[in-house]
C-alpha cells in the first residue's frame, strides 16, 4: 500500500505580542494513495491551517510533511497536486474559462490540452453554459463549482478540497458527492475538511479526528464506527469528551 | 517564463476591465483637451503651457492609477485569497510577484499610449511642432511610472492597500525633492547632515526622469544622461522586485 501522504510531528505556532499560541501540534498520520480521506474537527480546530501547510501556504513550525515519498514544498509535487480552498474567490473581471486557462498557464499544460481540460471539467462541474460569464456574476455554488475545476486542472494524484461541501444547496452537495466518488474510481487521493458529517461518512474511507490542534483519532471508518454508531453521535461523543 | 506571461496577462486583463481605470483615463483625456484652454488663455505662452501641463497630466493621471491600482496588485488578492489558487501551483513566489508588475507595466503602457496621442494630436493642432525632446520625455516618464509601480508593489506585498498608497506617495514626494534636501543637509549640523546624505543616497531621486523643462525650453538630452538615468531606474527596479519577493516568501496566509 503506497502513502499518498505522510504527516509527522506537525506543529504551528504563530507568535504575536501576547505569546505564543499553538493552532496545531504534534500531528502524525497518513493517507494511503486512491483513499478518500475526512478530517474532520470542531471550529477552530486546526483542519484549515494544516491544510495549508500541506499546500503551502503556511509553514511549519515544526514536523515533515510528504507526499508521494517527497517533501511536500517542491514544484515537481505541486504538479502533482489539486487544492481547492474555503470559499474560493477568484478574479472577478476575469470568464470562467479565461480564469481555467490562466490557470493552466501556471500549470504549464499546452494550449490543446489546457483548452480540452477546460471544456471537460467546465462541463463537468455544471459550469460549461457559465463558461464565457465574469465570475463576479457568480454565486457561491458556482464559485464553489468553478474552485473544484480548476483543483483537477493538472490531472492531480491527490486533491485537498477545505470544506468543499460547505454553502452549498442540496442538490449542489449530491453533486459534488457524485464528482468525488468518481474521482476515487480514477484513483485519486482526495484529502478533504468537512462539516458535513453525514457527507463524510458517505464518502471517506478513513478519516482523522483534530480538536484544539491534537489528533484524537485516525483510520478506516469502518474501524472507528464498528457500525454501531453514526459518524456524527461518534464526534460528538469523541469531541465532546475531550471538551 | 510561461507563467510569469500568464500573470502578467492576467493582471493586464483584469485592469483594464475595472471601470475605476477608465474614469482615471477619461479625467486625463478632459485634462489633455482642457491644456487648448489653458494655453489659450495664458500671454502668448500657450505652446509652453500646453507642453508643461500635458506632460505633467499624462504623469499625474498614470500615478493616480499606480496609487489606486498598483498599490492594491499583491494585497487584493490576499484579502481576496485569489493568492491561494496562484500559489498553490507549481510556481516560485518571485514569479508573481515579477508577473504582477510586468502586467501593471503593460497596463500604464497602453494609458500612456493614449495620452501620449491625444496629447500629441493638440501639438500639432497648434502647430507646436514635435521635437524628439517630447517623445524623451514621454519615454522617461513611463520609466519614473515603472520605478513608481515597483515601489508600490514593494509596499503592496506586505502592507494595506491606504498605507502602500501613502507610502508610495511619500516615495513620490521624497523623490522630487532631492535636491532641496541636499541644500538644506548642507546647512544644518554634521549629524543632520549625515543622515540626509545617507537618505539621498540610498531614496530614489525623481528627479532624473524630470526633463520637462529642457522640453519646454529645448534643451538637448546628452547620450550618457539617457544611459544613466535608464541603468539607474533598471538596478533600482530589480532591487524593489528582489526585496518584494523576499518579503512574499516569508508571508503565511
Amino acid at each position: 500500500m503506497q502513502i499518498a501522504l505522510s504527516i509527522r510531528n506537525l506543529s504551528k505556532e504563530y507568535t504575536n505580542f501576547g505569546g505564543s499560541h499553538r493552532v496545531v501540534s504534534n500531528l502524525t498520520l497518513s493517507v494511503p494513495r486512491g483513499e478518500v480521506f475526512g478530517f474532520l474537527g470542531p471550529n477552530g480546530a486546526g483542519k484549515t491551517t494544516t491544510i495549508k501547510m500541506i499546500v503551502g501556504l503556511a509553514f511549519p513550525t515544526r514536523g515533515t510533511i510528504e507526499i508521494f515519498g517527497e517533501p511536500s514544498n517542491t514544484r515537481t509535487v505541486r504538479a502533482r497536486v489539486g487544492f481547492m480552498s474555503e470559499n474560493p474567490y477568484f478574479y472577478s473581471y476575469l470568464t470562467a474559462q479565461e480564469f481555467m486557462l490562466f490557470s493552466a498557464s501556471l500549470l504549464n499544460l499546452s494550449s490543446i490540452i489546457a483548452h480540452e481540460r477546460t471544456a471537460s471539467l467546465l462541463n463537468m462541474v455544471g459550469l460549461s453554459g457559465a463558461a464565457d460569464q465574469q465570475i463576479r456574476t457568480f454565486s457561491k455554488g458556482m464559485n464553489q463549482r468553478l474552485g473544484f475545476a480548476q483543483a483537477l486542472l493538472g490531472d492531480p494524484e491527490i486533491v485537498f478540497l477545505d470544506e468543499p461541501l460547505d454553502g452549498l444547496d442540496p442538490l449542489g452537495r449530491v453533486d459534488f458527492k457524485r464528482m468525488i466518488q468518481a474521482l476515487k474510481k480514477e484513483g485519486k487521493t482526495i484529502f478533504f475538511n468537512s462539516h458535513i458529517l453525514s457527507d463524510v461518512q458517505e464518502l471517506c474511507d478513513s478519516i482523522g479526528i483534530i480538536h484544539k490542534g491534537k489528533l484524537v483519532e485516525s483510520g478506516p471508518l469502518t474501524r472507528i464506527l464498528k457500525g454501531r454508531e453514526s459518524l456524527e453521535e461518534h464526534f460528538i461523543r469523541v469531541v465532546g469528551a475531550k471538551k | 517564463m510561461k507563467a510569469v506571461i500568464a500573470i502578467a496577462h492576467n493582471t493586464f486583463r483584469e485592469s483594464i476591465r475595472d471601470r475605476l481605470l477608465y474614469a482615471i483615463l477619461f479625467f486625463g483625456l478632459l485634462l489633455m483637451l482642457a491644456t487648448i484652454i489653458l494655453g489659450s488663455i495664458s500671454l502668448e505662452q500657450d505652446v509652453k503651457v500646453i507642453k508643461d501641463l500635458g506632460l505633467a497630466g499624462i504623469f499625474i493621471i498614470n500615478f493616480l492609477i499606480i496609487l489606486s491600482v498598483g498599490t492594491n496588485l499583491v494585497s487584493k488578492e490576499i484579502d481576496r485569497k485569489s493568492i491561494y489558487t496562484v500559489l498553490t501551483k507549481p510556481i516560485e513566489r518571485s514569479t508573481f510577484i515579477i508577473g504582477k508588475f510586468f502586467g501593471l507595466a503593460a497596463t500604464l503602457f497602453v494609458t500612456t499610449a493614449i495620452m501620449s496621442t491625444v496629447f500629441v494630436a493638440v501639438l500639432l493642432v497648434k502647430h507646436a511642432g514635435l521635437s524628439p525632446l517630447i517623445f524623451a520625455s514621454l519615454v522617461f516618464t513611463y520609466i519614473e511610472l515603472l520605478f513608481l509601480v515597483a515601489i508600490a508593489l514593494m509596499f503592496s506585498s506586505f502592507t494595506a492597500p491606504v498605507a502602500s498608497a501613502l507610502y508610495t506617495l511619500a516615495f513620490f514626494l521624497i523623490g522630487h525633492s532631492m535636491t532641496s534636501l541636499t541644500r538644506f543637509g548642507e546647512q544644518a549640523g554634521p549629524f543632520v547632515r549625515g543622515t540626509i546624505t545617507a537618505g539621498t543616497h540610498l531614496l530614489p531621486n525623481l528627479e532624473k526622469f524630470n526633463i520637462k523643462n529642457q522640453v519646454v525650453y529645448e534643451v538637448a538630452l546628452s547620450g550618457p544622461q539617457v544611459l544613466w538615468t535608464v541603468v539607474y531606474a533598471a538596478t533600482y527596479i530589480t532591487v524593489l522586485i528582489i526585496i518584494a519577493t523576499n518579503i512574499l516568501k516569508r508571508q503565511e496566509f
